[in-house]
């Protein structure tokens, strides 16, 4: 490692704690502070510092800022200052693992290098002697940092500059990654704090979920030892007719793969398709037979989906996020003023949002297949674990409302995205590579489409925005285990070969789910959403097999359009093509348009005229104003837009005061039931509680991503003047008023 | 839940179907309830269509629905009598029924019906297959008529569509040898009373309502709110038969210190004699908001002294700053075309201290082709592709935001700057009123409560002559008329922007929004009528006709938010960036089914403040209870309610 010596006495500092979890550390951060280090974790270590950094505050192109230490280790990049105002209250959503200066490894998105004021994107092995003044880092949640070099000696800022560089940017082998070495450190009780999240790491919750959805397919464990295919994951189910033979034609490819079943039988597989060549027909007829498996032994038919027909290569989705997370890369005010002129149409041209609304139409589709038609579907594509994953996972998302509870829908992510094999250590680039063709956010794609999802039917999610939020960023902590590999092989290949973990049998790595790694119990509170309203439970039933039952099955007669009959029955046709030659073609959705989505309307429009349950299914909107920002995510660390005293926060902190209110008016009701007497007379002032440290008003709405304010001296914020000029009016400008009555 | 269509059988007409939300005794019921989501997705969706007064109920395929929304339960206006199935409103007539009318929907297809013309509305219901279906469309709304040829169907077969001001268009397709009277005649008589001489309907209606909407604005009681007068501002009647100023209110607030004589001459100077007066005084530091037109500076830069004293004295009212400024909402560039057209600005250097800012608002024919150019994009289908640059091109959101900073601006300068603002346009009741009463709503808490905002509405709008009549054309067939201008309505979407950055500062909800712009065009009551405060005491309008207020304060309940907390004394700023801005879909869109809101939040709230009523009921009564059985030692009659099943809540914290 380049700069392990230089770091030299520093380093030196303990960083060995073995078997302790991360709350039991805390002695040994007070003797960290006194270093004016940060308090390393367990595993971590210092490779190079600088003193007299000055971190530049995101203000108006000034130099204004704090001095302190720069230091990269192998988990993070981090910066900590005496000046820094220790003050404001504890911030209530501490991540545990990294501060607000502290940016892990992973998280680095792009680094800039100010040269006597000209701008140069860091692309690695870049100018090894000369340093910038400036370092510009952006970092893949979207925050921006800045910090000037011009004041520290020569020495540590070539070093450290080098030393980041080198960190963050040129490609490392997996073993360097921070989670191994905070592991070989750490004990994490593990699974009982995965709660009911089912890991499908077990035979077990593959049979569970099968049966739960009362499936009928066969699950195979043959592949348990990767004897079978080193694509598949260890368990999987296949439909009943599909042989072990079939699985070692074309290594695993080709095989559709269970996901869920629908109460009427139907079901969804997924499947690495085969490249189909007209002269291969062994593959054409392999195809052909499993698609005959899928459709034979349920006397129902099959709808191929072959993804990569309709929805962007992943080369595109990543192109396309690119674009879009420019618009939230804010390096100073001036810059948030430019962008916001363009807003609304750079939101169109970078597609982002486009490409989400791509998805949850193409989930609506096979969700109709499923719900309306009663039929099979085979999602395919190249690899079966791409976009087959965003669309399957959106499908058991909008069906299964055992999906939207948090422990369903880490059970999901595990049983579609880590058991599913999705490329995470790939498309992640965790390592750096510099060949990016792999690279593209097809996770954070589908937490996307969730978010919409979430934003449109808040009160059918266990969980909140913040968890979405959280887990995107988490997807570049590298501790977890859950966003470390490619595939299920590749995972037990590490564990296994040369780890040196063997000698500890079965590693105990905390997955992203254990939520108490990064967050403490209050913190975690935030993750749960405060609308979600729960299924009243049916006595004496297990309360998600009753959910499944409860599916909104239509009838597929209301799905025609009924025959209009009367005065103008003989006229209506003709009227109708009449109307639509003169620009009405706008003004009737005709059943016979080309329109691809016009189907899709007409089942959501029949899906929306019943009455709304969140415990059935749940379709999004579509249409364009209905798919919207990610504000929390992309808008949380851009001061210009944070709402004082406002934001969706102030509805939410009273839902969740009320609620608690709610429970304690329970309890204290439930209490009564036990003593059948009322001992002590409570008030209610006593109950509920006076202003809350979250009241509304002092919130932002960022908020829990930025801490709270305790005045109110705030400044309303103006675009900058000469923005002006690009304004537009038209010739209607110069009109007077009241044009015909002038000046009396 | 009630989702399935086949699973509840015969729970059709499903309205008494639903059970009260806690019954009293029965704990069981009350936990279960399968009432609350789906039930007040219903219930909402009947409060916003009710808004809306005219309908689109259903499409014609699903009957249940719609027979849940029935129109005698909403929190709307409650109908007299009915006629022929159509609901009347108190001094409502039918004027005449069509049968074998086609209603060409853009979203369900060919709707076959009978349509109803009263002398409010227009009343289409859907007959055989389609009788689930209604449309209900005051015709205040419509503004224009326009007969479309629908050819090879024969000389009798006439189309007729009706462009609304609320951004959609009707089509009807009619027989006319089948009808004795023309249709599209018996429209435009009721539709456009005044180019006939006719009254509005407003005149004719003869609901009463509990409450007296004319009470909400008394003008020496809104200032006098405000602390005034005091020793620099008084309350004058110069103004009281409108001789000073016919387009300004009666009430005036005026320095003390003025002569008679210098005040005519100010009168002279300014446009339309709107001089400057008080609108608005900081409670603390005595600055203020003065409005006023421009002054008749012209070509040659005349002076007057007397004008420059009167700023002088507005800013010396206040002893915290030593200067003033003003703000000229219009663009820089277009004032210089008023200076040439002899109306002008005031100069920095012949106002001393005065500090003058250009808002760069374009007038209002930018703002009227603006929103047509909106209802292109959002009606009748939403254009999908490329839906925000399409947006983008209307450049409503940019004019909202430009109001927003410009009204922002003003409060900045009267809280941080502690200094007094003068606003003007070039007449003063446009974008001046816009920009006063934004200014006003982030400055003082009161109006954004349910009432203050009414008394907002009335003063800076009503009173001070914003042309209502002309800027929404009531009852007037001139719809190319180039006074109409949607001001109001830019207004009113700046108001919900404001709600929407900061939705637990204010009282009222988006439904009352919605009430306020419907009725706006609705003429069913008399508020909106006319362009200033002397007319309205011509025509005796608050004796004649209901008021607006008096409709919404009958029943608060439907118009509150329940997320309000008041946030007494804090300036709202509403972020100005277009990221915070948004299409108000609810409004503008609202015709489109697929636009139909999901579920919003108050209502879960609603329901959960319900909830907690209950559960405190419950626990007041088990200490009534215990407290008596210890002294009684005996409480048959209210034996304890089997609690142990709300263990099961239908809404969990954590």
């Amino acid at each position: 490692m380049l700069s392990l010596g230089s770091g030299g006495g520093k380093a030196a500092k303990p960083s060995f704690v073995s078997y302790v979890t991360p709350e039991e550390i805390r002695p040994e951060k007070e003797t960290a502070k006194e270093e004016k280090h940060p308090d390393l974790l367990p595993g971590e270590m210092v490779f190079c510092s600088a003193n007299t950094v000055l971190k530049l505050t995101h203000d108006e192109m000034s130099q204004h800022g704090v001095f302190g230490t720069l230091l990269c280790t192998n988990f993070r990049v981090s910066f900590t200052s005496a000046e820094e105002p220790g003050d404001v209250m504890a911030p209530l959503f501490k991540n545990k693992l990294y501060g607000e200066n502290d940016i892990p490894l992973s998280c680095v998105d792009s680094i800039y290098g100010v040269y006597e004021d000209k701008r140069k994107l860091i692309t690695g092995s870049f100018v090894k002697n000369k340093y910038p003044s400036k370092i510009i880092i952006h970092c893949k949640d979207l925050r921006v940092f800045q910090f000037a070099l011009t004041f520290c000696k020569e020495e540590d800022a070539k070093r450290i500059f080098q030393g980041i560089i080198h960190h963050c940017l040129e490609p490392k082998p997996l073993k360097n990654v921070f989670a191994f070495s905070f592991c070989e450190n750490t004990a994490f009780p593990g699974v009982q704090m995965q709660q009911r999240t089912m890991m499908f790491e077990q035979v077990e919750d593959w049979a569970a979920d099968l049966s739960r959805t009362k499936g009928n397919c066969q699950l195979f464990t043959a592949n348990e030892n990767f004897d079978l295919s080193q694509h598949l994951p260890q368990f999987f189910i296949v439909p009943p007719n599909v042989s072990e033979a079939d699985m070692m034609a074309f290594q695993g490819k080709g095989i559709p793969l269970w996901c869920w079943s629908h109460q009427s039988g139907c079901a969804l597989f997924k499947t690495a398709s085969l490249p189909l060549l007209p002269e291969e027909n062994d593959q054409n007829a392999f195809m052909d037979k499993m698609h005959i498996a899928v459709a034979d032994n349920y006397l129902c038919s099959v709808k191929i989906e072959d993804l990569s027909d309709t929805l962007p290569p992943i080369q595109d989705i990543q192109l396309s996020y690119n674009k879009f997370k420019q618009l939230f890369l804010i390096e100073n005010t001036n810059d948030f003023w430019v962008s916001d002129m363009k807003w609304m149409s750079s939101l169109d041209t970078c597609g982002w949002l486009d490409t989400i609304k791509q998805c949850l139409q193409k989930a609506v589709q096979v969700v109709e297949c499923l719900e309306k038609e009663n039929t099979n579907v085979v999602i395919m594509e190249e690899g079966g674990s791409d976009l087959c994953c965003v669309i399957s996972s959106l499908v058991q998302l909008m069906l299964d409302p055992f999906y939207r509870t948090l422990p369903g829908f880490q059970s999901l992510v595990q049983k579609e995205w880590v058991a599913g094999g999705h490329n995470f250590l790939e498309r992640c680039n965790q390592l750096h590579m510099k060949d990016k063709e792999n690279v593209s956010p097809v996770f954070l794609l589908f937490l996307e489409c969730v978010w919409q999802l979430f934003q449109q039917h808040a009160p059918a999610f266990q969980f909140s925005e913040t968890y979405l939020t959280v887990l995107s960023d988490s997807l570049h902590v590298p501790v977890f285990c859950t966003f470390l590999f490619n595939s299920p092989y590749h995972r037990a290949s590490n564990f296994t070969a040369d780890s040196p973990h063997v000698h500890r049998g079965p590693v105990s790595w905390p997955t992203v789910w254990d939520w108490s790694v990064q967050f403490d119990c209050k913190a975690q509170d935030l993750l749960i959403n405060p609308l979600y309203v729960e299924k009243p439970k049916q006595p004496g039933r297990p309360s998600h097999r009753s959910k499944h039952q409860r599916q909104l099955s239509l009838p597929n007669s209301v799905f025609k359009t009924p025959p209009k009959k009367g005065f103008f029955k003989e006229e209506a046709d003709s009227l109708k093509k009449i109307l639509r030659v003169k620009r009405i073609s706008r003004w009737m959705l005709s059943p016979d348009s080309p329109q691809p989505s016009s189907s899709i309307r007409e089942f959501y429009e029949m899906w929306q005229s019943k009455p709304l349950d969140y415990h059935g299914l749940l379709l999004p909107c579509l249409e364009g104003p209905a798919v919207r920002v990610w504000m929390q995510r992309y808008l949380r660390w851009i001061q210009e837009v944070q709402i004082f005293g406002g934001g969706l926060v102030t509805v939410l902190s009273k839902m969740s005061d009320l609620l608690d209110q709610i429970q304690g008016l329970k309890r204290q009701l439930d209490c009564h039931d036990c003593t059948l007497a009322l001992t002590h007379q409570r008030n209610w002032a006593q109950i509920i509680p006076a202003e809350s440290d979250r009241s509304s008003v002092r919130l932002s709405s960022s908020f829990p991503f930025t801490n709270m304010r305790h005045n109110w001296s705030y400044k309303p914020a103006f675009p900058t003047g000469f923005l002006q000029t690009f304004m537009y009016s038209g010739d209607m400008a110069d009109k007077e008023d009241d044009a015909p009555e002038t000046v009396v | 839940m009630e989702n399935q269509a086949g699973s509840r059988g015969s729970a059709d007409g499903a309205g008494p179907n639903r059970k009260p939300w806690i019954p009293s005794t029965c704990g069981p019921a009350a936990a279960e309830s399968p009432d609350s989501p789906s039930g007040s997705h219903v219930e909402w969706c009947k409060q916003l269509i009710a808004a809306t007064i005219s309908s689109q109920i259903s499409g014609p395929n699903d009957s249940r629905v719609s027979k849940r929304i029935n129109l005698t339960n909403l929190p709307a206006l409650r109908y007299g009598t009915q006629q022929n199935n159509v609901p009347l409103l108190p001094g409502e007539s039918v004027q005449t029924t069509v049968k074998d009318v086609m209603y060409i929907c853009p979203f369900n297809g060919l709707v076959n019906g009978t349509l109803t013309i009263t002398d409010y509305k227009l009343y289409f219901r859907g007959v055989d297959r389609d009788a689930a279906f209604t449309l209900d469309v005051n015709l205040g709304v419509i503004s224009r008529l326009e007969s479309i040829s629908i050819p090879n169907q024969g000389e009798d077969t006439r189309g007729l569509e009706l462009v609304c001001k609320d951004l959609r268009s009707l089509r009807l397709a009619y027989k006319t040898q089948q009808s004795q009277v023309d249709v599209l005649e018996v429209l435009s008589r009721f539709v456009f009373p005044l180019s006939q001489d006719q009254p509005l309907f407003a005149f004719l209606y003869k609901e009463q309502f509990p409450v007296d909407g004319w009470k909400v604005y008394d003008p020496v009681a809104e200032y006098k709110r405000q602390g005034l007068p005091n020793e620099s501002w008084t309350i004058s009647k110069i103004n009281s038969s409108y001789e000073v100023c016919e387009t300004y209110p009666s009430v005036l607030i005026l320095p003390t210190n003025v002569t008679d004589e210098d005040f005519r001459r100010v009168c002279a100077f300014r446009a339309k004699h709107r001089i400057p007066v008080l609108s608005w005084i900081h409670p603390e530091s005595q600055a203020s908001i003065v409005r006023c037109s421009q002054p008749l500076v012209g070509p040659s830069d005349r002076r007057c002294k007397e004008d420059e004293r009167f700023l002088q004295i507005i800013m010396d009212a206040n002893a915290q700053s030593h200067k003033l400024t003003v703000f000229d909402a219009r663009q820089n560039s277009v004032a210089d075309t008023n200076k040439a057209k002899d109306g002008g600005y005031e100069s920095e250097s012949f106002y001393p201290n005065v500090e003058l800012n250009f808002l760069e608002i374009p007038n209002i024919h930018v703002m009227r082709e603006s929103l047509r150019k909106m209802k292109d994009v959002v009606y009748p289908t939403i254009d999908e592709a490329h839906w925000h640059s399409a947006i983008d091109q209307t450049h409503w959101l940019e004019y909202i935001r430009l109001l927003l900073a410009g009204a922002a601006k003003m409060a900045d300068k009267l809280e941080s700057g502690k200094t007094s603002v003068v606003v003007h346009c070039s007449d003063g009741w446009d974008r001046t009123a816009q920009l006063s009463s934004l200014a006003m709503l982030m400055l003082d808490s009161y109006y954004r409560t349910l009432q203050g905002f009414q008394v907002l509405v009335e003063k800076e709008w009503i009173s001070f002559g914003h042309r209502f009549a002309a800027r929404v054309g009531h009852g007037d067939e001139n719809h190319a008329n180039s006074e109409r201008s949607p001001l109001f309505v830019q207004f009113i979407d700046c108001v919900w922007q404001m709600t929407r950055q900061f939705p637990a500062a204010f009282e009222f909800n988006e439904l009352f929004l919605i009430t306020v712009l419907d009725h706006l065009y609705s003429c069913l009551f008399g508020t909106f009528l006319y362009n200033t405060e002397q007319e309205r005491t011509a025509k005796e309008v608050q004796n004649t006709t209901v008021s607006l207020w008096s409709y919404i304060n009958s029943q608060p309940e439907d118009f509150t938010n329940p997320f309000y907390v008041n946030y007494e004394h804090h300036v709202l700023y509403p972020l100005v960036s277009s990221r915070h801005l948004e299409l108000w879909t609810s409004y503008y869109a609202r015709w489109n089914p697929r636009m139909r809101p999901q579920m919003p939040v108050q209502q879960t709230l609603k329901e959960l403040l319900m909830l907690r009523a209950e559960l405190q009921r419950r626990v007041e009564e088990l200490k009534r209870e215990t407290a008596s059985s210890h002294s009684l030692s005996s409480s048959p009659d209210h034996s304890p309610s089997p609690t142990h099943t709300t263990g099961t809540p239908l809404h969990t914290a954590v």
